[in-house]
């Protein structure tokens, strides 16, 4: 039991681990979740400065162009000209050379496209980029219209399929506007890596529409989102509610490795869904075992790893000690009992020394033995084991004659069927008949005194029986009691009970191991144990012993047995003779006794019962 | 509608008086028309400043400090088509239509129904006009100096987009008698430059809408016509 209730306690620990880890797994996954969220919103609005400052940076380092004088002469002239749709090729050459040597000293702020337009806003000179057709015109684009007014601003175009930063500077000459420089620097992967260098371990790109523009991913950081999850992500990031409104999106999962934050770019590239996006790896748990791997060495250390490997230690004891008692150590003791069963030290095994399903182990070789005894026997009746074993030490049986002749069809006379061996009315059952006796059963009661010492030798057949069984014709003698068993009483002339301590003033004991000749043994027995020496019979049980011998002579009559002598007297007299024996040893307070067909045989059982 | 008539300043030698009567008498089928249109002020400010969408445009907007920041300019040209209907021949007569400058150029395409017009794209970069009304205009890619042909449909007005840039917009509309199309300054003057004698109506086309009609003569004994100013209503 004890065993078993330790499976039952080590399977709610598996899985009150299981159940942790989960929990552990979930928690952390969760917490990192949040912690990422938190640090994806500070990373956005990082980029989201430095592209502020980029953008100003790029305003102050195109101030100069715009004051410059070459630049300036070229685009009064421009502006001034009467008619528009002509461009003097001097004119816009020698301004494109200008620009170039001003665009090359911005060095690092180079612009990839600079523009120079007059004050409508034509393109009177280009740098970078594709020749613009003849009379092209930034006048509307809502940047170059704020710097014809005098206003330096910035902006975000798609312009010729191209994300770009746009920065514009008015151009003005003898107290007029006369055009404006329009600086233009590519939104780029090497863009996104100056971000990107600026947000340690963040990943940074740009996306237009549904795809990707440029984007660049840190190295060395794992499952670091690139390309392939930022514009997986892009359709996710266009229904958050946040995005549509014009903010920056939550922290959306990319797959399951990675989180983003998508937001739209400040400009007009805005119409065509400009955004940039900045992701981070996700470190969710994806199992309960990833915890193990997400463990860093200062918190494997923090493990009281002693007291873990402690009391799986002492669980793992107590469950290897609940086994051994309760499996190997019977097993071992049935082990030896069958040993010795076969060096024949004993003829039985003592079920009662065993438990549970070893017991009924022990009962079925026993009843294997009985079996082969038989067999080897012939039509020797065998003796009943069971009567034995609830009795103990037995009287030994003589050349497999019973001592009461039930199921014995050859021998079955009137005297063959005993009123109850010599034995039967010794002291247990005295002890447990309280009621008054009949004078002549007087004496073969027990006084409830301690024994006294006999005054007088004994005589011969007052001798004591010897306390051990004397195995004999496939007879054991065995010890212990086996509580509210039923007593398969197959012959009911071996309903013998164990051989009682020896009383020095009880003349008519005959001792059964004294008796060599079975007829001497019933004439002990009818004369030493009559029936006054047993507990009367209540008129229910003289009841059930009426039944129970209707049934048995009617069971013997339809197994083809002979029933001659087997009257009721005696028969009467050998069930009160067990039921005592039985109750000698049992707590009992009455035993039934029932009438089964055994082998074709008929045979009693007898059942010790409690109130 | 007044209209003045012009005196002929010059005199000619007899001998080429029979050319010039053979000459006068096609300027009769011909004759320039011009006026000017004006735009309220109010209107004229265009500039969205304010609106969630400029704030969204950019992250500086900072005076240059170089002069005082200049009054947005009033791109007539854009806001306003001048047009002439009747039965008069040929149709569409002077009718361009062009992307310049990140817009269209008229805002207001007004086209003859059923007939296929030329949109040219002189902008340096690609456009994606189309309509969400217009199921036969989708945004097809005009890239930069292309021109793209447009199928206008039977009399009706339809919204026109950009899907490369915001800031264009405009309307085409479909007029079933429409004759010519005027030239539109930035400053409003606005001219036909051969008109065939006859009567007409003259139009005026902002937003899609027709904002102005008058009826139009043009005698065969005049040498221009001059339309008497146009103030648009505000809005």
């Amino acid at each position: 039991m004890l065993s078993r209730l330790w499976y039952i306690v080590l399977a709610a620990l598996v899985a009150a681990a299981l159940m942790a880890a989960m929990l552990a797994q979930n928690a952390y996954s969760r917490t990192t979740a949040s912690r990422l969220s938190s640090e994806l919103v500070r990373d956005r609005t990082e980029l989201e400065l430095w592209l502020r400052l980029e953008a100003r940076t790029r305003l102050d380092a195109i101030a100069p162009l715009a004051a410059n004088g070459d630049v300036r002469t070229a685009l009064a002239s421009a502006s001034g000209r009467q008619d528009r749709s002509m461009l003097d090729a001097t004119l816009r050459s020698g301004l494109e050379q200008h620009l170039t040597r001003l665009n090359n000293a911005l060095a690092a702020g180079k612009a990839d496209i600079l523009f120079a337009v007059d004050v409508e806003g034509q393109i009177i000179g280009q740098v970078g980029g594709n020749p613009p057709p003849v009379g092209a015109n930034l006048g509307q684009f809502p940047v170059v219209a704020r710097a014809l007014r005098g206003y330096a601003t910035d902006d975000v175009w798609r312009y010729d399929g191209q994300l770009y930063r746009v920065a514009t500077h008015p151009v003005a000459q003898n107290g007029n506007y006369v055009g404006a420089v329009v600086h233009t620097a590519e939104m780029d992967q090497t863009f996104a890596e100056q971000l990107a260098g600026r947000i340690a371990g963040a990943s940074v790109g740009f996306f237009a529409e549904d795809g990707m523009v440029a984007s660049f991913t840190p190295e060395g950081v794992a499952n670091a989102p690139g390309t392939p999850e930022f514009a997986a992500g892009i359709a996710a990031a266009r229904a958050d509610s946040e995005f549509v409104a014009g903010n920056a999106s939550a922290a959306l999962a990319l797959g399951t490795s990675a989180f983003a934050i998508y937001a739209p770019v400040t400009g007009t590239a805005t119409h065509v869904g400009a955004g940039y996006v900045v992701g981070r790896p996700g470190q969710a748990v994806q199992s309960s075992t990833a915890i193990f791997e997400n463990a860093t060495p200062a918190d494997r250390d923090r493990v009281p790893l002693p007291w873990v490997l402690g009391a799986a230690l002492v669980l793992g004891l107590m469950g290897i000690l609940f086994s051994y008692l309760e499996h190997d150590r019977p097993l071992k003791k049935l082990l030896a009992g069958v040993r010795v069963l076969a060096r024949r030290e004993v003829d039985r095994l003592d079920i009662a020394t065993y438990a549970g399903g070893l017991r009924q182990v022990a009962d079925d070789i026993n009843t294997a033995l009985d079996k082969v005894a038989s067999e080897g026997r012939g039509s020797t009746p065998r003796v009943s084991v069971k009567l034995d074993e609830i009795l103990g030490a037995a009287p030994m049986e003589r050349e497999s004659v019973p001592y009461f002749g039930f199921a014995t069809d050859t021998k079955a006379n009137v005297d063959a069927i005993p009123a109850a061996p010599a034995a039967v009315a010794r002291v247990p059952i005295a002890v447990r008949t309280p009621a008054p006796l009949p004078p002549a059963t007087a004496a073969a009661v027990l006084p409830p005194t301690p024994p006294v010492r006999p005054a007088a030798p004994e005589p011969p057949l007052a001798r004591t029986p010897p306390p051990a069984p004397v195995p004999s014709g496939g007879s054991t003698v065995l010890s212990g009691t086996p509580k509210a068993t039923p007593y398969e009483l197959t012959d009911p002339m071996s309903l013998v009970p164990p051989p009682p301590p020896v009383r020095p003033n009880r003349p008519t004991e005959a001792a059964p191991g004294v008796a060599k000749d079975d007829a001497l043994i019933r004439s002990n027995t009818a004369e030493a144990m009559p029936l006054p020496s047993r507990k009367v019979a209540t008129a229910d049980e003289e009841r059930h012993f009426r039944e129970v011998y209707d049934r048995f002579v009617a069971l013997k009559l339809e197994c083809g047995e002979s029933i001659a002598g087997l009257t009721y007297e005696k028969f009467e007299v050998t069930l009160q003779t067990n039921r005592d024996a039985i109750l000698g040893r049992h707590e009992a307070s009455r035993v039934r006794f029932t009438v089964y067909n055994k082998g074709g045989k008929a045979a009693l059982r007898a059942t010790p019962l409690s109130d | 509608m007044p209209v003045k008539s012009s005196r002929k300043r010059a005199l000619w030698p007899v001998a080429l008086a029979g050319v010039a009567l053979a000459l006068g008498a096609t300027r009769v089928a011909a004759i320039p028309v011009h006026g000017r249109v004006s735009l309220p002020r109010a209107v004229a400010s265009a500039t969205p400043a304010g609106t969630e969408r400029a704030r969204r445009d950019h992250y500086w907007n900072v005076w240059a400090e170089l002069l005082e920041p200049a009054s947005p300019r009033v791109a007539t040209e854009r806001e306003v088509s001048v047009v002439v209907t009747g039965t008069g021949t040929p149709r569409a007569q002077g009718c361009t239509y062009r992307i310049e400058g990140g817009d269209l150029l008229p805002r207001t395409m007004v086209a003859q129904a059923n007939s296929r017009i030329a949109l040219e794209n002189r902008d340096g970069t690609a456009h994606r006009v189309y309509s969400d009304t217009l199921s036969d205009l989708t945004p097809l890619r005009t890239a930069p100096g292309r021109t793209r042909q447009i199928s206008v449909p039977g009399v009706g007005s339809w919204e026109l987009k950009d899907r490369e840039y915001a800031q264009l917009g405009g309307h085409l509309v479909s007029l079933s008698d429409l004759v010519a199309c005027a030239s539109v300054t930035s400053r409003g003057e606005w001219h036909f430059r051969d008109l065939a004698v006859g009567n007409y109506t003259l139009k005026v086309y902002r937003a899609g809408r027709e904002v102005h009609a008058a009826p139009l003569t043009v005698a065969a004994n005049a040498n221009e016509v001059v339309v008497d100013p146009i103030l648009l209503p505000g809005t």
